[in-house]
């Protein structure tokens, strides 16, 4: 784990509680983890291990119980245009074309009509989603719908970038197309990016550095770098014992929380 | 969803308003704001409910009862009626595309005619009392049941038709044990549709086919004399009552047949 | 489900099968299978409609009558329904201090309220106006409360992590997210609205009025006249439904593919 403090956002001491009583639900405890600037960041774990709501914490959505978290230096104010969140579930907005999505961050941090419309074509470009700028979501398949969500979220240039499971969703061959997409949109414009996901090839593939996640309560196991160029291949040896570390730590916290699924 | 956690205290916050209504009722009553003959505090609305309940009738029974049970009574009947009818009808044009197509348009445009708007033909045609009362809710409510039956017959996919003929199924047994099972969530959401409708029509046909039960002419009678305090006990006892018959008795028949077959359905209109 | 006959799509399959049973109807008449003064024939209701409406214009002024106390009611109910609907559907403390009165409220027949608004209020408009309000309110609060929880708690994050603040998250994904609702209750609204229309009109109106006219008809036994009242509430309302609802309907919900069918 890295000991830089001066890290972009850092968590520590990490801790999230929902409920009391007998419904009382342990998600974080202790997390301790750190992203630097315009690093690529992976979280694998089991299923209701609390990535998702890790991520949360850092988008905003939610409060910690106990612990900080940090964003620059300062605690996280609530939601904001700092930090764009792609969630595993469409969340185009049905009554407005593919063109107004990606618009409404611009539109709602008031830029400039000309200026949105230009950024707004050079990420349709972007995506591949040209001819489709007055569509409606409703019309889209699953793969174009992320990619509209892709483009909406990089609109108004957050500096971070909060993916929770954004292909996830979506079919296997749609899903490599997609990572392919990523890595090569993050080399043009690189962000700081925490990229929650399930799919440790997904991990290895895109991430600096990836980091395990134990089951419920959720806490930090493992931080694996990876010092592989990019693009990568996943045919690669080197890739490939990558992923094989990787799969060995998660097995074993999988095979924790399905016994704690069953009690 | 924007989630509200259930906590107990809260439960009890509608008993703000609640006492709010109390507070400014029994004020506008007292301090004459309205006519005070126009007006009866909830107390006197309290005692006139009591007062109804051990008035009793020639026959020896309570006057309050006799009105509520001549209403469900009667929506007793009509609904029996209109489900029956309803539902068969509902099946045949659910079943045979050509009686559909042919029908729908007549059922559209006669639906959405109140019950009431049917009441002074048949009042001409077959007199004042049951029969029209009965006759006319019958009527309303059979309305939504035929129309959500009829769908729910029609949604069922061709090939769950196709296997219970390939393995056998004659058309009687495809009747019962296909189509019915399958569009019982349409059905039962028709049913409840009816119901509703069959008990508006029942109350408010009572007030003008002027018969000498029941809540509605309960309600209408009131006026006549300007005892609000009864109309008022009628407003509420109306409320209760059908509250009451809906979500015990409506819920219950839903848990042991629907939700049991993890079929709920919002279909229909 | 395939169908063999071409002819039974579309507007002409709407109307061909009514025509077909108007004709049938005007043959079970004529033939004398049902004697005309129990079942009038549809061309002696059409002469009736004509001597209804010249040289006196009766007939319109019972439909224009209606129709505005229609309007008033209605639109009342519906900017009152969807106001308190949003405040209990953002509000958790409303919601638990109004609910129990929406639940309980909205089974009631509308015509009950009509005897007491008689006592209080009077013969009249504003009875029936009144009438017609309660009918419509109450569903339009249930829905449009609905629809507002029902708004994905992931739509709303996404919209505030994208820069907007709470107004604008309301005005641009809260209210169109609940659409769905709102306009169900927009339909709801309407069924009750007329059901307390015709109901009310029989119970207080004094002169004018389709319910009325219905209502008068039969203390002089013009049979026809009260079919006619009846063809126009079935064919007004179809036509408001058409006009009013799947117009907004079509610009909105359809366009963004969130109808529920």
């Amino acid at each position: 784990m890295s000991n830089f403090r001066q890290e972009q956002i850092v968590a520590e001491s990490l801790s999230k509680i929902y409920g009391n009583g007998t419904t009382r639900v342990v998600a974080l405890n202790d997390l301790n983890l750190y992203v630097g600037e315009k690093e690529f960041v992976a979280i694998v774990g089991p299923s209701g291990c609390g990535k998702s709501t890790f991520l949360h914490l850092v988008a905003g959505f939610e409060t910690q119980t106990e612990g900080s978290i940090l964003l620059n230096g300062n605690p996280i104010p609530g939601p904001g245009p700092d930090r764009g969140y792609v969630f595993q579930h469409s969340t185009l907005f049905p009554w407005r074309t593919v063109k107004k999505n990606i618009l409404f961050g611009l539109e709602m941090q008031g830029c400039d009509r000309n200026l949105a419309e230009k950024i707004s074509q050079k990420y349709i470009k972007m995506v591949g989603l040209e001819g489709f700028e007055d569509a409606y979501p409703h019309t889209l398949s699953g793969g174009m719908k992320q990619r509209a969500e892709i483009a909406r979220v990089l609109a108004y240039d957050p500096q971070v970038l909060l993916l929770d499971e954004p292909f996830g969703a979506l079919d296997a061959q749609t899903r490599k197309v997609m990572q392919m997409e990523l890595e090569r949109i993050w080399e043009q414009d690189k962000k700081t990016v925490i990229l929650v996901t399930h799919s440790v090839i997904e991990a290895v593939y895109l991430a600096d550095h990836v980091y395990v996640m134990t089951a419920r309560p959720g806490t930090i196991k493992e931080d694996i770098r990876i010092d592989l160029p990019r693009p990568r291949n996943y045919m690669d040896p080197g890739f490939l014992e990558y992923r094989r570390r990787i799969l060995e730590q998660l097995e074993e916290e999988v095979t924790k929380s399905m016994m704690i699924a069953r009690g | 969803m924007i989630h509200f956690r259930e906590i107990d205290g809260s439960d009890f916050l509608f008993l703000i308003p609640f006492a709010v209504i109390i507070v400014l009722w029994t004020l506008v009553s007292k301090f004459g704001i309205i006519n005070p003959v126009l007006i009866s505090n909830p107390f006197q609305v309290a005692e006139t409910i009591w007062n109804l309940l051990i008035k009793q009738t020639a026959d020896g029974h309570s006057v309050l009862l006799t009105h509520i049970g001549q209403s469900y009574f009667r929506l007793f009947i009509s609904f029996i009626i209109a489900a029956l009818i309803g539902v068969g009808f509902g099946i045949l044009l659910g079943a045979r595309e050509k009686w559909y197509l042919f029908f729908n348009p007549v059922l559209t445009i006669l639906m959405p005619i109140p019950g009431i708007a049917w009441a002074p033909i048949f009042m001409l045609w077959i007199g004042f009392g049951d029969p029209t009362i009965i006759t006319v809710a019958a009527l309303a409510a059979f309305f939504p049941i035929v129309y959500n039956t009829a769908a729910g017959v029609r949604h069922m996919e061709k090939e769950l038709i196709w296997a219970a003929r390939s393995m056998g199924a004659k058309n009687s047994t495809l009747f019962l044990r296909v189509y019915i099972p399958h569009a019982a969530a349409y059905i039962f959401t028709g049913l409840r549709l009816g119901l509703a409708r069959g008990w508006r029509t029942v109350i408010a046909v009572e007030m003008i086919a002027a018969s000498l039960w029941g809540l509605g002419f309960m309600i209408f009678d009131a006026r006549e004399y300007l005892l609000p305090s009864v109309i008022y006990a009628g407003i509420i006892i109306l409320a209760v009552s059908y509250y009451l018959l809906d979500s015990v008795l409506i819920r219950w028949i839903e848990s042991r047949t629907i939700d049991r077959w993890g079929m709920r359905e919002t279909g229909g209109l | 489900m395939p169908v063999d006959s071409e002819i039974f799509k579309g507007p002409a399959g709407f109307i061909i099968p009514i025509v077909i049973l108007v004709f049938i109807w005007e043959l079970v008449v004529d033939i004398g299978l049902i004697s005309s003064s129990l079942l009038p024939a549809p061309s002696t209701l059409l002469i009736r409609a004509t001597q209804l409406s010249y040289p006196e214009p009766i007939l319109i002024h019972h439909i224009l009558e209606s129709l505005y106390r229609f309007a008033v009611g209605y639109i009342l109910a519906v900017i009152a329904g969807i106001g308190i609907g949003v405040l209990m559907g953002m509000s958790r403390i409303w919601y638990k201090m109004l609910n129990p009165f929406v639940s309980l409220f909205i089974s009631l027949p509308t015509i009950a309220w009509v005897p007491l608004l008689l006592v209080i209020v009077g013969l009249g408009d504003a009875t029936i106006i009144i009438a017609i309000f309660l009918g419509a309110f109450f569903p339009m609060v249930y829905n449009t409360t609905t629809g507002i929880q029902g708004v994905p708690q992931q739509l709303i994050w996404a919209s505030r992590s994208m820069g907007a603040g709470r107004g604008a998250t309301f005005l641009h994904v809260v209210i169109p997210g609940s659409m769905v609702s709102i306009l169900t209750g927009m339909k709801l609204g309407v069924g009750n609205a007329w059901r307390a229309l015709v109901g009310a009109e029989m119970l207080a109106a004094t002169m004018w009025g389709l319910g009325f006219m219905i209502y008068a008809a039969r203390a002089f036994y013009d049979i026809r006249a009260m079919f006619i009242g009846l063809v126009l509430i079935g064919l007004l309302s179809y036509l408001v439904d058409m006009a009013l609802i799947q117009t907004i309907e079509n610009k909105t919900i359809r366009k963004w593919g969130m109808v529920r069918e």
